[in-house]
């Protein structure tokens, strides 16, 4: 090591060339797309199957295209249901604000608590206390010498039983 | 005898999913301290040694913000204000200092640091606690994260993903939130990309979260299955180029290479937050970022929903509980280390105590307080010649007394205490074998055994020879302490006994030479009166300094505070009797002036290896360096180089002194590689030590971390003392 790295592309994706930019990978997931549009649509629409294929595959192609690290659709599922949230927590009556209500959608991302959101909470923090240190004389040693929670009431539970 | 720790049998048993967090604060170091090519290498080596270890989740946060020495400022105008009617000289001092901090905040962007670690894991946070410390070089100490902000937040979207308070923002700013979607084939060190980041003037802060560890042979079958696509791949190419396919294989076999070195394959995310006070600025600050970044690492400014996702990144929640699109990239051990570049950017972090110079990385003002305690720390300042102590020891001192009140005791072999005599208005005693007469008999002790024991002292060190050792001189010695004892035996207070009635050498001649119960205790009372008087009184060497009242004010006189007194003992120096003779008075006042209460007092003695010269001097210093701390008295002991304070007795003092300045050792930075005492010390410290330039220094205080300073001084003490 020298003080310096050299940072490098993805080790674990896929990253090869493809058409107009595009890579192979994707239009083939379009292609498959819209061919199965194609057949599908026949079914129902014969004479416009083709047309529906062609359109499909824009539309993947245009759905699949990634902007700052996430594909559109995502993004387009991730404007939409913010918008819900917000009908749902501003105007609960409205249809946008049905459906995210419908939906279970979190109404209370809105607003953002400092107090609350970086609170640690104590039960979940772990912190060292004397109980978890167990001290064992010998390796083997079941009943070794302990740290207590509450100190003498086990041994005056014990002699209760006894 | 084996102990054995069963939680650390069952963090094993448990899967980290389950795992609690612990989280931590890091105080952060100083990068300068090893900004060599070997040093740096050797930071990524201890980094990237821990990181290969993680085995859970974990999360590295640091949080920057603008800070400013207002704080200080209006102390000093405060104890300016309260001072103009007792102490004018030192309501003027304190005025110049607030300017000069006025001046310094007007000419730099201060900022803030804090960093912390969450780490999900079934260990013991102790344990964890001290792995860090140990690994990344910081002091870490289990405790709660800060807020990022405080009260509420409304998630906006237009114009942009933005933070926006609720209610009066009372000064609360603007945030947002961008994380990284894309690392781009760049070379990273501990100084790029992380110092420009970390020297933006708005409050910022920055994430890096590790939500998943890959297993040794996970992580190598993944980048092994990698490369088999991307040879399929390429094997159908028939001749067609494909140069990113070609890059990709290279780089998975250099990843590859370093997982099979023993480097771990990480999952590695980075969010950072970013504050303005309005909208308009933050699209600047958010722009700024961003395109800083650029070269490394593609950002995304969150809104919406993951906005409000991605914000609790800087909090202790799982990044799996946060269900955010996997953005992640994979990164080995050694490439993840710099990440944690911040931890090296060691900020302003308080301004309680005094100002010891400017950070020589990062320019800001280091200030110190070691009188939080309620016992002293004592100090040692070593260095060459030339080099900024006196300068240094000056400066301190005034500050001290400006700013915090505390006097001082300042023993000083050159003369340039004068200049601090000056300015401060008091008078420096200077000690002259013509013009200063100091009667060994002055009381400086409050018993009279302790009392005849020190005046007995001095006249060994006057004769030159023990009394002490064989029957004749135990005799002598009994027949001077008995001298002695009837020459105080008018006085039962000895602390109220004044100079002028003091008894002087030829009383003590004159009643040595009548003692004696048998012939042979007479003769020798005599001879020793003789020995006495040839050497303190009439045309005798010592006469005019030992036999006379003394011209040195070193009585107490039932004061209960004393001004700061300087000693001057540069017009002794030829003398070596004389020069002891000066030294153990001075020093046994002040022992007996250090002892009497608990207000806080520096003791400066400065070229000290003078006085370690004669044994009894030594002993007086370990006596200081013990038992001066539980009464507030600060020792600082000045020379040239540190092995005057490692050999022998003087390692007492060496010991019981917590604070280290040093300033270049020249040849004598040795000690620093072989003595056990600067284990702490890296290779890069040393390295750091013996390239320091004048007015440099290494501030190295005990559990609480080590500085590189520059010894700024203000204007005024530019101009006070720069002769010195």
């Amino acid at each position: 090591m020298y003080g310096y790295a050299q940072f490098r592309g993805h080790i674990t994706r896929r990253e090869e060339k493809g058409l107009f930019g595009i890579p192979f990978k994707r239009l083939l997931g379009c292609g498959i797309g819209a061919g199965a549009t194609l057949t599908l649509t026949r079914i129902v629409f014969p004479n416009l199957g083709v047309v529906a294929g062609i359109a499909s595959f824009i539309l993947l192609l245009f759905l699949t295209a990634p902007f700052q690290g996430l594909a559109r659709w995502r993004r387009l599922i991730y404007a939409a249901r913010w918008r819900l949230i917000q009908a749902a927590a501003q105007a609960p009556t409205s249809l946008a604000g049905s459906l995210g209500a419908l939906f279970d959608l979190p109404t209370d991302a809105l607003v953002l608590n400092g107090s609350r959101i970086f609170t640690v909470e104590t039960d979940v923090l772990a912190h060292t206390t004397l109980p978890d240190w167990a001290t064992f004389s010998q390796p083997s040693a079941v009943d070794g010498l302990t740290f207590v929670r509450t100190p003498g009431l086990a041994s005056m539970d014990e002699s209760k039983k006894g | 005898m084996t102990f054995s720790l069963p939680a650390r049998s069952v963090a094993g048993r448990h899967s980290a999913k389950d795992a609690p967090i612990s989280t931590f604060l890091l105080e952060p170091f100083d990068i300068g301290m090893h900004s060599t090519e070997v040093g740096v290498a050797a930071l990524q080596v201890r980094f990237t040694q821990w990181l290969r270890a993680l085995n859970g989740p974990a999360r590295f946060v640091c949080w920057v913000m603008p800070a400013t020495l207002d704080d200080k400022i209006g102390r000093l105008s405060r104890s300016a204000r309260e001072a103009a009617t007792v102490n004018p000289m030192r309501a003027e001092l304190l005025m110049e200092y607030r300017r000069h901090y006025e001046l310094l905040q007007d000419s730099a962007h201060y900022q803030r640091a804090v960093c912390g670690m969450a780490l999900w894991s079934h260990e013991q946070p102790r344990t964890l606690a001290g792995g860090l410390s140990h690994a990344l070089e910081a002091i870490a100490t289990e405790a709660a994260w800060p807020s990022l902000f405080e009260g509420q937040y409304q998630v906006a979207s237009s114009p942009a993903g933005h933070l926006a308070p609720v209610g009066r923002p009372g000064g609360r700013p603007y945030w947002a939130v961008l994380s990284s979607y894309e690392f781009s084939p760049t070379e990273w060190n501990f100084f790029k990309p992380a110092k420009p980041l970390l020297s933006l003037p708005f409050p910022f802060a920055w994430c890096v979260d590790i939500p998943h560890t890959y297993e040794r042979s996970e992580g190598i079958e993944a980048v092994e299955a990698n490369i088999a696509a991307y040879m399929v791949h390429l094997a159908q190419l028939r001749g067609a180029e494909d140069s990113r396919a070609v890059q990709r294989v290279q780089d998975c076999r250099a990843a590859l290479d370093e997982l099979n070195a023993g480097d771990a394959l990480h999952k590695v995310q980075i969010t950072l937050a970013v504050a303005a006070p309005t909208l308009a600025l933050l699209r600047d600050h958010v722009g700024l970022v961003i395109n800083l970044t650029r070269p490394y690492f593609a950002l995304r400014q969150e809104s919406g929903e993951l906005l409000g996702r991605a914000v609790r990144g800087f909090s202790g929640e799982r990044t799996d509980h946060l269900k955010l699109p996997d953005t992640s990239w994979r990164v080995t051990s050694r490439q993840l280390a710099l990440t944690l570049a911040p931890l090296g950017y060691r900020k302003l972090s308080d301004t309680d105590g005094v100002m010891r110079g400017e950070a020589l990385e990062g320019g800001y003002p280091v200030f110190h307080n070691s009188w939080r305690d309620k016992r002293a720390t004592h100090e040692i300042w070593v260095g060459m010649t030339g080099y900024g102590k006196t300068l240094m020891s000056n400066c301190y001192l005034l500050r001290e007394y400006a700013e915090n009140g505390i006097a001082f005791d300042l023993l000083e072999p050159m003369g340039h205490g004068r200049h601090l005599a000056h300015a401060i208005g008091v008078e420096p005693h200077t000690l002259s074998a013509r013009t200063t007469t100091l009667n060994p008999q002055d009381v400086v002790f409050s018993t009279l055994l302790e009392q005849k024991s020190h005046v007995t002292r001095l006249y060994e060190t006057v004769l030159g020879r023990p009394l002490t050792g064989g029957q004749k001189e135990n005799m002598e010695r009994g027949l001077l302490g008995q001298a002695l004892e009837l020459l105080y035996q008018p006085f039962p207070d000895l602390a109220r006994l004044d100079p002028d009635q003091t008894p002087r050498c030829d009383d003590v001649c004159s009643m040595l030479a009548g003692l004696g119960e048998n012939p042979r205790k007479r003769q020798l009372a005599q001879a020793l009166a003789d020995e006495i008087a040839g050497l303190c009184c009439g045309s005798g060497p010592w006469s005019s300094f030992l036999n006379g009242e003394t011209t040195l004010d070193l009585a107490r006189r039932g004061r209960t505070t004393l001004p700061p007194r300087i000693f001057m003992f540069h017009e002794m120096a030829d003398d070596p009797i004389l020069l002891a003779l000066a030294y153990t008075q001075v020093l046994s006042a002040m022992r007996r002036d250090s002892l009497i209460d608990e207000i806080p007092r520096i003791i400066v003695v400065d070229e000290v290896y003078r006085l370690m010269r004669y044994e009894a001097l030594l002993d007086f210093l370990i006596e200081a360096a013990k038992t001066f701390r539980t009464r507030r008295k600060k020792l600082i002991c000045i020379d040239q180089n540190m092995i005057y304070f490692l050999s022998g007795k003087a390692r007492y003092v060496f010991d019981n002194s917590p604070i280290r300045v040093i300033f270049n050792q020249g040849p004598g930075i040795d000690v620093f590689h072989h003595d056990g005492a600067f284990q702490h010390l890296n290779e890069q410290h040393k390295t750091r030590i013996a390239q320091l330039d004048r007015y440099q220094y290494v501030f190295d205080v005990a559990g609480e971390g080590i500085w590189a300073i520059y010894n700024q001084p203000s204007l005024g003490e530019l101009k006070r003392f720069g002769a010195t």
